[in-house]
């Protein structure tokens, strides 16, 4: 049973876990949230040890190069010495507004007190009292706005979301980290056809992507879909169309369907053969991004211009990951690099 | 005299081959089913490197990292080693090689059966 030292006190694991799963068992509240290696929420300092490339993946390179790395994905072996990291990796910001949209969304606009550098599309981190860790993505352009913007769907048990609506006022402090993700826009192709998919709170990062795509001039046609089970849960819509009403190129379609995975799935497929070399980003719920993307890759599109930020739900504490299909709990996620990122 | 790889295509022949393979592998029923659970983006950086590999490009494979991959999956026979020999030689022809030098890439990935099969 290999042992590795743990803020300066030895943890014993069992064979072939990861420094996660014994520091769990050992009853220490790491936390965590989509054990799959992309949520960043378990990022751990190491000080001793080698540090396999792989439990660094999607680690901005300064971090990698201090010697962070995330616990799911760094194994428990004898001689690697870990602590947690310390608490300068968040960064307070500030509540400045916190409005429900839908029956279980809320937007919250957050001032980070200091620099807070992201690219639209990307997910930061939300924690709270409980040094429980959350993701969400970036709905605007915080650079033109001034604040950054969440989409929150609230969960009634769920560890972030419900402390959210329940106790976050405007005026209160809270902390963030991050960002992370590679699901963004990337300038170089103007004209390509843009069609951004989305189901439910996955709206947000694609927001962000169509507004900073039209401010960096993208000439191309960019197409959101939005799509929801119950006409409630549409949000937003009187600005999505002022938006589109403002730019040419830009076209909204919000759909609400029973069955809206295969709907927003067979328009999405419909429209990418009615165009020349479209990229596609889709973000929302793994059974519906994953499957979506592989429909996409099967009918011709190159994975290169398929971009996927898939939510994963948060996994609790002792069990194993539950990724199971129909699940679409936005609290972490699995990003596709953006070529030339 | 130029390598295999060389002839090939190199680099650049594994960019082009890797998607069309992995459509074929995806396409198959006999295989699909092994890449149900697993992450699009890890897999074809995987194929990737097996398929620079079996164009004879630079190999870095140790018969145990491919036990280790594929020990996991039940019931892997010669038929699916088979198979990924079979869309090898078809995506190769797709993209025009010569038939001496698919039969090369079958040669060598014939040679890595028995770590795949874990034999």
């Amino acid at each position: 049973m290999p042992v590795f030292m743990f803020d300066g006190h030895p943890v014993q694991a069992a064979p072939d876990a990861t420094v996660l799963d014994a520091l769990l068992a050992t009853g220490i509240r790491m936390p965590f949230s989509c054990r799959a290696g992309v949520c960043q929420t378990c990022m751990i300092k190491v000080i001793g040890g080698s540090i396999p490339t792989a439990s660094q993946a999607g680690l901005k390179d300064t971090l990698a190069h201090q010697g962070y790395a995330l616990a799911c994905r760094l194994p428990a072996i004898r001689g690697l010495e870990v602590q947690q990291p310390p608490a300068s990796t968040r960064v307070a910001a500030t509540v400045l507004e916190k409005r429900k949209l839908a029956p279980s969304i809320w937007r919250l606009r957050i001032r980070p007190e200091s620099s807070f550098s992201c690219i639209p599309g990307q997910y930061l981190t939300l924690w709270n009292p409980h040094n429980e860790g959350r993701a969400y993505s970036i709905a605007n352009l915080p650079d033109l706005d001034g604040y950054l913007e969440l989409h929150i769907h609230a969960f009634e048990n769920g560890a972030v979301s419900h402390w959210v609506t329940s106790t976050i006022t405007t005026g209160d402090t809270i902390d963030i980290s991050g960002p992370a993700g590679s699901c963004h826009y990337v300038p170089g192709n103007p004209e390509q056809p843009l069609i951004l998919a989305g189901m439910g709170t996955g709206l947000a990062p694609l927001l962000a992507i169509a507004r900073d795509a039209l401010a960096q001039g993208h000439a191309g046609t960019i197409r959101l879909l939005h799509g929801t089970r119950n006409a409630p849960e549409l949000y937003l819509q009187d600005s999505i169309r002022e938006m589109a009403g403002r730019h040419a190129q830009f076209r909204y379609e919000g759909i609400v369907h029973p069955e809206i995975h295969s709907e927003i799935s067979r328009r999405v497929l419909a429209k990418t053969s009615d165009v020349n070399d479209p990229r596609i980003y889709l973000c929302g719920g793994s059974a519906f991004v994953h499957n979506l993307r592989k429909q996409l890759f099967l009918s011709g599109t190159a994975l290169s211009n398929i971009l996927a930020d898939a939510f994963l739900p948060a996994a609790t504490g002792g069990k194993q990951r539950d990724n199971q299909p129909g699940s679409t709990k936005p609290s972490n996620r699995e990003s596709t690099e953006a070529p030339g990122s | 005299m130029a390598t295999l790889f060389e002839r090939l295509g190199g680099e650049d022949a594994v960019s082009k081959a890797v998607e069309l393979f992995y459509r074929r592998m995806l396409e198959d029923d006999r295989v699909s089913g092994y890449f149900d659970d697993i992450d699009m983006d890890d897999q074809v950086a995987k194929q990737k490197a097996f398929l620079t590999m079996a164009f004879g490009g630079p190999n870095h494979y140790s018969g145990n990292d491919l036990r280790k991959a594929h020990e996991r999956m039940d019931g892997l026979d010669d038929s699916h080693v088979d198979i990924v020999i079979e869309h090898l030689g078809g995506v190769l022809q797709e993209l025009g090689a010569d038939p001496k030098d698919i039969e090369e890439v079958a040669s060598i990935a014939n040679s890595v059966r028995n770590d795949v099969l874990n034999r």
